[in-house]
């Protein structure tokens, strides 16, 4: 594969719903082998993390309840939380640095929707997306004529 | 844990399932929702458990969506962690294999673009609801809300590796001070 398919394949599978790195596995794998390809590397990709989690998940369900456990979750999962405001200004970057307000105006409204007012993400997503493709759309031929 | 049955597998399957397929950005970006039902709507979990299920899937080797598996695993041991995965992976694998497909053959189409130009705002708000439900179940003190706010600073600001951060974090939690 060389660097230009990679991007693609890259920004293909960030496009497409579901766990990224997962997708991006398949279309990697099927590049090579096909189908089989695309099985061979899902199953390479969460075969050793499933079962790894799955025995900290057994360990969780028979040792959560210690004290001393649970407050060092509780510190992990505040630095976590930090973790993720940091990749979430990082990407929030570009669209405050190229001022497209309309943009911004759509995060804060499925922000709004799916972090304050808990609305199913389903619905939130079937009405913002055709919304969002329309206007990209519009703009994208507003600068071409 | 025991086994709750055929009934809980099948409400996994399609409660995972059926999300990965509007899981905009990813698994983290899913986080909401999957709060959400399996919180609020389901009572699978407590919050508290909830927090303590993201910071294991943080420390967890591999892509971010093990959250799915430690819930399934919560539901249904482990015949429900492996459903809730799969059902998380499955469908949208699926999909991009054949989009994938379809996107070789025809190549001059300007929508890939749009339609990814669209969902960047989309998943930016989703991952950003997920930071607010998260800090929501997990700072429960003023404390806990100074050292998000210092791995979100460093995070930024500098190289360190995340784990350090997450580290450090569990050492806090461990000695006392969250």
């Amino acid at each position: 594969m060389t660097a230009d398919e990679f991007n693609e394949t890259f920004a293909l599978c960030h496009f497409l719903p579901g766990p990224n790195v997962v997708n991006l596995s398949v279309v990697f794998g099927s590049r090579f082998r096909g189908v089989a390809g695309g099985i061979a590397a899902f199953a390479g990709l969460l075969g050793p993390p499933v079962m790894i989690v799955t025995i900290l998940a057994a360990l969780y369900a028979r040792f959560g309840e210690i004290a001393a456990l649970q407050r060092t979750l509780a510190g992990v999962s505040c630095a976590a939380v930090g973790l993720m405001f940091s990749a979430i200004f990082r990407m929030m970057l570009p669209l405050i640095r190229k001022r497209d307000l309309v943009g911004l105006a759509l995060l804060a409204a499925v922000f709004a929707a799916i972090g304050l007012l808990r609305l199913p993400l389903p619905v939130v997503i079937l009405v913002a997306l055709p919304l969002s493709i329309a206007i990209t759309f519009g703009m994208r031929r507003r600068v071409a004529a | 844990m025991s086994d709750h049955g055929f009934g809980s597998l099948f409400t996994l399957a399609w409660t995972f399932g059926l999300m990965s397929l509007f899981a905009v950005g990813g698994a983290n970006a899913a986080i909401p929702e999957i709060h959400r039902i399996a919180v609020d709507l389901r009572h699978w979990m407590t919050d508290t458990q909830f927090a303590d299920i993201f910071a294991i899937s943080q420390l967890s080797p591999g892509p971010n969506v093990l959250i799915v598996t430690l819930i399934g695993y919560q539901v249904a041991g482990i015949v429900g962690a492996l459903v809730a995965t799969l059902a998380m992976c499955g469908p949208t694998a699926v999909l991009a294999y054949y989009v994938s497909r379809f996107l070789t053959r025809s190549n001059q189409s300007p929508w890939p673009a749009i339609i990814q130009a669209a969902l960047v705002p989309l998943s930016i708000g989703l991952m950003s609801a997920s930071g607010l439900i998260l800090m929501l179940t997990s700072d429960r003190s003023w404390i806990a809300v100074l050292i998000t706010a210092v791995a979100a600073v460093l995070a930024y600001a500098t190289r360190l590796h995340p784990l350090w951060m997450l580290l450090a974090g569990g050492c806090l939690g461990f000695a006392g001070v969250v």
